[in-house]
């Protein structure tokens, strides 16, 4: 699996930003790729920029904030317990979880933002987090075990946000 | 004229912290009002070029000197 990212080309606008928007699909659940993500969702906010950030199949599962087996169908159970808990594994060298362990070390030793401050900020600047509800329903993931105040949306939603003009997309 | 504008100090802090502090604490300057950041980023150069021009403020003076990166910025 590559990071995949798009970006729409550069406007002529002069003084200001070529996009006022930008919507990035994460589809990813690694830690590295969500700090990308968190990373241009923070920045763009900080510039005047309008995000919105929509979540897809394993991203997710950076939202849950906690497992629930209760009331759930075999099969949802079952990908419950198998799905990956929280945001601790690299997309490279993972070596078992020691890649984002190693990562966040060094991240908090040169005094980068933590993951979860960016998720805050992020949320803090406005951006908006939409969760794609067909990922939910596949995978048995419910509302109550993702983060309060995310909001929900299918397909449609996402490609209108993503169609809007001046708007730059990304695929992470 | 520095003497009454806004202080922000953003030394030691990485990307994108340093935009995201100045994106903050912009919200509270009138317009026309100065805010002088110092930052040690080595990306801070280019992104605080980047921020005045995306969110259009002005880039009164950027300095680089031994002691550290020193931008001024008029809020629009």
């Amino acid at each position: 699996m590559s990071l995949a990212v798009e970006t729409a080309s550069p406007g002529s606008r002069a003084s200001t930003a070529a996009a006022e928007r930008m919507t990035i699909v994460v589809f990813s659940g690694e830690f590295d790729r969500w700090m990308a993500a968190f990373t241009m969702a923070t920045s763009a906010a900080a510039m005047g920029v309008n995000v919105t950030m929509y979540f897809t199949f394993w991203g997710i599962l950076g939202l849950r904030k906690r497992r629930s087996l209760q009331g759930k169908s075999v099969l949802d159970r079952l990908f419950s317990l198998m799905l990956p808990r929280g945001l601790n594994r690299t997309s490279r060298l993972n070596f078992g979880g020691a890649g984002a362990r190693l990562f966040r070390f060094a991240m908090k030793r040169k005094n980068v933002a933590a993951l979860e401050d960016l998720i805050d900020l992020a949320r803090d600047l406005g951006v908006r987090l939409i969760v794609c509800e067909m990922s939910m329903d596949v995978m048995g993931v419910r509302a109550d075990e993702l983060e309060s105040g995310v909001e929900f949306g299918g397909a449609a939603s996402c490609v209108m946000e993503l169609t809007q003009p001046g708007t730059a997309p990304l695929f992470i | 004229m520095h003497d009454q504008s806004r202080e922000l100090d953003c030394r030691g802090l990485k990307c994108p912290m340093p935009i995201v502090k100045i994106a903050q604490e912009a919200k509270s300057l009138s317009p026309g009002e100065l805010m002088r950041v110092v930052a040690s980023d080595p990306a801070f150069k280019a992104d605080i070029h980047a921020w005045v021009k995306v969110t259009g403020n002005e880039l009164v003076s950027f300095d680089a000197g031994a002691t550290g990166q020193v931008a001024v910025v008029r809020k629009k």
